[in-house]
């Protein structure tokens, strides 16, 4: 008996750890595909555009060798990068205002079920199955002063949708609410109906009004998909290009170029530098990480911080 | 003294009411109250519709310079 005991313990103890290297093998078998896509489609690129911005690499001749920091200089003093980022913040600033408030009130609006509600829903949701880019060219024939439903109108008034800076920059915006509005109204919806209803339940009898329940149950409450949607909202605005390119091509007066758009610009059209585009990309992945950063801080539940 | 037990939240006084009894649903008040609602709300779906129907709508229309010139049809 006592020479039996060790031999079972240590039968015991290589059962468990095979076992536990069998689970180990199995636990990287279940995260090899994701490990896989992640290498090839996030950490691969991104190596190769800081490498790309750290490199002197024009669009025909390819890697030229190392050349850190010309491009990132040079994109600095690009005469339309302040421009640029202006821009891009003051559309970020308008479209996720009026995409937050809207996407929020159309969901108030159509929460309870009935055959009127199901009608509106559907029609703030059929625009967001157009494509962005398709989107954007029906919009082009719609404010076109020639073609336009209201191009009569138009030229009597002498109006224009994308003539003056402002004007384009209202008209994208509109396009982006349009098309964008029932996607984060359906969002708002689903952290509506996670809300218990015997909260609002207890509010109404406890004499609450319909806007201090707004004020102090349904917006706290929210907060999980009000963060949700706002990183949504701003990242897609801040990397804004198909809109601007096809509605305004950066005009009237390059008074709408995006930040992609200068990207794009610096890599294809004129300068052909990638080194430059990339550099600039890179600092649009640092800036865009650092405001994640601070919107998911800002939107942390007060008991966890 | 606590609240009593509410039981199910998602019943309305409108559907507790019996069909015999009046119903303050579809009273005149109710109906007068209620037209800013539709009008508001079938404004924003008219808006939300109107690129597309108009999109459907000129792509069968005839206009000069496309496929469709002479009379309504799937020219284009």
């Amino acid at each position: 008996m006592t020479v039996l005991l060790p031999t079972s313990r240590s039968g015991r103890r290589s059962k468990s750890a095979s076992s536990s290297r069998r689970d180990a093998v199995k636990g990287w078998l279940y995260a090899t595909p994701t490990t896989v896509f992640v290498v090839l489609l996030f950490l691969i690129p991104l190596f190769l555009v800081i490498r790309m911005s750290l490199s002197r690499w024009p669009l025909l001749t390819g890697n030229q060798g190392f050349n850190a920091p010309d491009n990132y200089t040079k994109v600095i003093h690009n005469r339309f990068f302040a421009d640029s980022i202006v821009f891009t913040v003051k559309y970020t600033v308008l479209a996720t205002v009026l995409l937050i408030a809207l996407g929020l009130g159309l969901a108030l609006l159509v929460q309870e079920s009935s055959r009127w509600k199901g009608l509106l829903r559907a029609s703030f949701l059929i625009p967001s199955a157009l494509g962005l880019a398709s989107a954007s060219l029906l919009f082009y024939v719609l404010y076109s002063p020639l073609v336009g439903p209201a191009a009569g109108l138009m030229n009597k008034l002498g109006l224009s949708f994308l003539g003056t800076p402002s004007a384009a920059l209202y008209s994208t915006t509109f396009l982006i609410v349009w098309r964008f509005a029932g996607f984060y109204m359906l969002l708002m919806l689903v952290g509506l109906q996670g809300i218990p209803a015997d909260i609002f339940e207890a509010a109404r009898v406890d004499g609450a009004s319909r806007w201090q329940t707004f004020r102090r149950i349904t917006l706290p409450l929210l907060r999980p998909t009000l963060a949700l949607t706002t990183i949504l909202c701003v990242t897609g605005s801040l990397l804004a290009f198909e809109q601007f390119y096809i509605l305004t091509k950066g005009g009237p007066d390059n008074s709408t170029i995006t930040v992609v758009q200068l990207m794009y610009i610096v890599a294809f059209q004129g300068q052909n530098d990638l080194g430059a585009a990339a550099a600039l990309s890179v600092i649009v992945l640092a800036a865009l990480i650092l405001i994640n950063v601070l919107q998911l801080r800002a939107f942390r539940n007060p008991d966890e911080r | 003294m606590t609240a009593p037990s509410l039981g199910t939240t998602q019943e309305k006084i409108p559907m507790s009411v019996s069909k015999s009894s009046a119903r303050p649903g579809v009273s005149f008040a109710s109906i007068a109250l209620r037209t800013p609602y539709w009008i508001f709300t079938g404004g924003l779906a008219i808006i939300f519709l109107f690129p597309l129907v108009w999109t459907a709508v000129s792509s069968v229309a005839p206009r000069a310079g496309t496929s469709q010139t002479n009379g309504w049809g799937l020219g284009n």
